[in-house]
């Protein structure tokens, strides 16, 4: 007969798991919350429930994490809501936290590069509408009435960057389960 | 047109509904609909993800061309105060020297017979030969490309013209803003 603990998730796997998939998890529970420290604090619960609940996962773990950290990420802002924080300036506007070091500086900083390089290839228009958008945090409407452009041609110039700005990242993050 | 909304979008539209969803460029509606689909569409979670990492990777980029932008600005200033110096003392000497033309006996018409006419002449060469050296000189600066940022300076590509915006996302965005500015009215 096994014990409780004996069923359990391995270490090495929830390790093994948390490197794979830690980055990812940690970018979706910042777009839900847009918050880093509530989104580091729900990367942890989705952890804990992993070695908690692991052992009777019979699906893949990516879709499962995922699932987990999207109810969790659902749960805290509905204790959110109720302490009604306001939102300040866009989440990658914010502090990275300490413990968000975990991909390399050294990646990091390669990645920044190849992002800086797409971002100086663009067209000077997509240029400017995704520095006010992402940058100065402007909303799409008001960057429209700024340049006196219909907003219809500030959206599809922040799409066409937006594909390209994907395309420069897509070679840093091919993600197997 | 109309061909996607946050429910049906795969692929890059799924890419471009992330990125509002992350942005807060949603209506509520769309929103909540998007979210729906998070709770069991696990590419849609991994599109936000990406969002997610392209908005903070152009958020950091931007803040190093910025501070490249700033530690090069002083030397930007310096080189556009000298052009600005050597380009009005390069108009000056124009001036001088189309006034002392107009004054100056015509050459071919009497020619010079004394020394100061002589004298006159080559200080005009003298003059000229200057302010040619300071107009290369202006010119050939400002021809240079700015130290800031080597960015293409391309406009709009016809591209960008074929790309649909969904019919829901205009709606939305410019709802959002009218509702904004009554806010703003009251």
């Amino acid at each position: 007969m096994s014990s409780e603990s004996d069923e359990r998730i391995a270490r090495d796997q929830v390790a093994a798991l948390y490197g794979r998939h830690a980055d990812d998890l940690r970018s979706f529970l910042t777009g839900i919350l847009k918050d880093r420290h509530l989104a580091e604090e729900s990367l942890q619960v989705v952890f804990r429930r992993l070695s908690e609940q692991g052992h009777t996962v019979h699906t893949e773990f990516r879709g499962w994490l995922y699932r987990v950290a999207y109810n969790e990420a659902m749960q805290v802002r509905r204790r959110q809501a109720r302490e009604q924080v306001a939102l300040g300036k866009a989440v990658w506007l914010q502090p990275r936290n300490e413990s968000e070091s975990s991909e390399s500086d050294v990646i990091r900083d390669e990645t920044v590069a190849e992002v800086r390089q797409a971002i100086e290839e663009l067209p000077e228009g997509q240029r400017q509408v995704v520095r006010m958008r992402i940058y100065e945090d402007v909303t799409f409407a008001v960057i429209a009435e700024r340049l006196g452009l219909p907003l219809g041609t500030v959206l599809t110039r922040m799409r066409l960057a937006n594909e390209r700005l994907h395309k420069a990242l897509k070679s840093k993050h091919q993600n197997p389960d | 047109m109309n061909h996607f909304t946050p429910q049906t979008a795969t692929g890059g539209d799924l890419d471009w509904v992330a990125f509002c969803y992350v942005a807060d460029e949603l209506s509520a509606n769309d929103r909540e609909s998007f979210e729906q689909r998070l709770a069991e569409d696990t590419n849609a979670c991994e599109a936000v993800a990406r969002a997610m990492r392209v908005a903070e990777a152009t958020s950091m980029a931007f803040h190093s061309i910025a501070d490249n932008s700033a530690s090069v600005e002083p030397e930007i200033s310096s080189r556009g105060r000298r052009n600005t110096r050597a380009t009005a003392v390069a108009a000056t000497v124009a001036v001088v020297l189309v006034a002392m033309l107009s004054v100056m006996p015509r050459f071919d018409t009497e020619p010079a017979a004394d020394s100061a006419e002589v004298a006159d002449a080559s200080e005009i060469v003298g003059l000229w030969t200057t302010s040619q050296d300071l107009m290369t000189e202006s010119s050939a600066e400002s021809n240079e490309p700015p130290a800031s940022e080597g960015l293409k300076a391309n406009e709009t590509s016809l591209a960008e013209l074929s790309v649909d915006v969904p019919d829901w996302l205009l709606v939305a965005l410019e709802a959002e803003s009218a509702g904004g500015s009554e806010i703003l009215e009251n």
